[in-house]
């Protein structure tokens, strides 16, 4: 078995995020809040470097982009994966360049043992669970969602190092 | 029903009396030695007289206890107690960090062979104070805390929580628990919401600085509730704390224990500072029924103490038959068993009354 070593990639992505899977983007809180600092496209683009956002029911579409765009996709954010969908992953998942986080709600318990199943699956893959949050997290806890996800984004594997402001006063 | 040994490792020197949190300004280290010491010896001879747990837990800023990180002075009972099980009821899991807890747990899990009762409270509501954490936060800090324990003790994938309270980028703990999937749980249970999530989350509940009547009607809403979400509590997921002096005969034990307590019933922690105490009963840390939770902590005469279960007193036969009231009263499977009051002598012969009169009978109920 071989160790999940964290790289050290760049840290600053690609700022056009695609996000799959979200029937109504305009309403979507959860997007809202990415696109205060991403530019929220809704086609995959061979222009530029951008990251995905992929709800459950897209994940495997999003895996797929990821092999299929591999010098474009940075990054890739999950939701939610279903049971199928991770099952449904087979070598390819070795092909996808794109560093992953993947996000469970804690409400959601196939969610979680899914989510489980793809970090299994693809080790230096980063697994989060949202915490009070099932499946649709997106619309229960968008402000939660947002700040793993930008985190992710903005800092990739350097995201595992907290460079919040300690002091109580400056 | 199975008996645990409880004590606050009480320090026994000179200290200022009275308020919290209380200055350190007479403090002894001889006699804070020493105190911690007969605790050890305590729990030691409680363990070798068959007693089926020992019993810590937290409280901080009085000589009330010595115990701040009651899992530094059970790391010492793992070496010490070699049998019984060692309860810390428990962690005050919302004022620390639920990743060190979940890691000390595991840690004295697997120093005692799975031995640990996994306490998981809110604490007094003065210990608020103590980290600086916001009463108001108390219970969603709890329930969240709990999630990600178990979370951390059961998930062998490296993982990350974003909660409302706690964020961790990458959590994956050595050591594990061995008691599988983790140790017992147990909360303390005298509010009808705690007894709603214990219910909810199938966990244990315990009772302590309450009577005999309070915890009954509390049990009966946790058994109520249990009921709701599919599953009947053992007897064993009910504790109740009890103050105990055992002597001879009647006469001796109150005799003794008036004596060691001349000085008048002391305030609990929480009402030894009414200021502060009031201050946290405003940011709706008691829930709702307030009014009934804050009077379950109000000091009582020894008589009415006796009357309503707050204390055994007496020799053998007598303690027996307050012991089978509470079991007939409250259903609880497991006494935690306090020795407030320190009387040197009194007191060892006190816990070998109950490992050689008291705990034989009550193990057949």
């Amino acid at each position: 078995m071989t160790n999940a070593q964290t790289t050290a990639a760049e840290t600053l992505s690609a700022e056009r995020l695609l996000c799959l899977g979200f029937a109504a983007p305009d309403d979507s809180a959860l997007l809202q809040q990415l696109s205060a600092s991403r530019k929220i496209i809704a086609m995959p683009t061979s222009e530029a470097k951008y990251a995905v956002l992929a709800k459950s029911g897209e994940i495997g579409a999003a895996l797929a982009l990821a092999v299929s765009h591999a010098e474009s996709i940075e990054a890739l954010v999950l939701l939610a994966p279903s049971k199928a969908e991770v099952d449904q992953t087979g070598d390819g998942l070795a092909e996808v360049k794109a560093q992953v986080l993947v996000l469970a709600g804690t409400r959601d318990a196939e969610g979680c043992e899914a989510a489980t199943a793809f970090k299994r699956k693809r080790a230096a893959s980063h697994l989060v669970y949202v915490y009070d949050a099932a499946s649709d997290m997106d619309t229960e806890r968008p402000e939660a969602v947002a700040k793993v996800t930008l985190d992710f984004l903005t800092r990739r594997d350097k995201f595992l190092v907290s460079n919040a402001d300690g002091r109580i006063t400056r | 029903m199975k008996a645990a040994l409880f004590s606050t490792c009480k320090y026994h020197g000179p200290a200022l009396d009275g308020g919290w949190p209380v200055p350190g300004t007479v403090y002894s280290h001889e006699a804070a030695q020493e105190s911690m010491q007969l605790s050890l010896d305590q729990f030691k001879l409680a363990d070798e007289l068959g007693f089926d747990w020992v019993t810590l837990a937290e409280h901080h800023f009085a000589p009330f206890s010595l115990t701040p990180n009651p899992m530094v002075m059970a790391g010492a009972l793992t070496q010490v107690v070699k049998r019984a099980k060692i309860a810390l009821l428990g962690a005050d899991i919302p004022i620390l960090n639920p990743l060190r807890v979940a890691e000390e747990f595991a840690m004295l899990d697997t120093m005692t062979g799975g031995r640990v009762v996994a306490g998981m409270l809110r604490g007094t509501p003065n210990e608020y104070v103590t980290y600086n954490i916001n009463p108001a936060e108390s219970r969603a800090r709890f329930e969240e805390a709990l999630h990600l324990i178990k979370m951390a003790w059961t998930q062998t994938e490296p993982f990350g929580w974003q909660g409302r309270f706690y964020e961790y980028r990458t959590v994956s703990i050595w050591p594990r628990c061995v008691q599988a999937p983790h140790p017992k749980i147990y909360m303390s249970g005298s509010s009808p919401e705690a007894g709603e999530f214990a219910a909810r989350n199938r966990i244990g509940l315990g009772f302590a600085v309450t009577t005999v009547p309070l915890a009954a009607k509390a049990a009966a809403h946790y058994r109520e509730q249990a009921r709701r979400y599919g599953w009947e509590p053992e007897p064993e997921d009910v504790i109740y704390r009890v103050g105990v002096h055992v002597g001879k005969d009647d006469d001796e034990a109150l005799h003794d224990y008036v004596e060691a307590t001349r000085g008048g019933a002391k305030v609990g922690l929480t009402m030894a500072n009414r200021a502060l105490e009031s201050a946290i009963a405003e940011t709706g840390y008691y829930g709702r029924d307030a009014d009934m939770q804050r009077q379950r902590l109000m000091p009582r005469s020894l008589q009415e103490r006796i009357d309503q279960g707050q204390i055994l007193l007496g020799g053998p036969d007598t303690v027996l038959k307050q012991i089978e009231g509470i079991k007939r009263e409250l259903g609880a499977g497991v006494l935690d068993l306090t020795v407030a009051h320190q009387m040197g002598a009194k007191t060892i012969r006190s816990i070998e009354l109950l490992g050689e009169k008291v705990l034989p009978q009550i193990r057949q109920w």
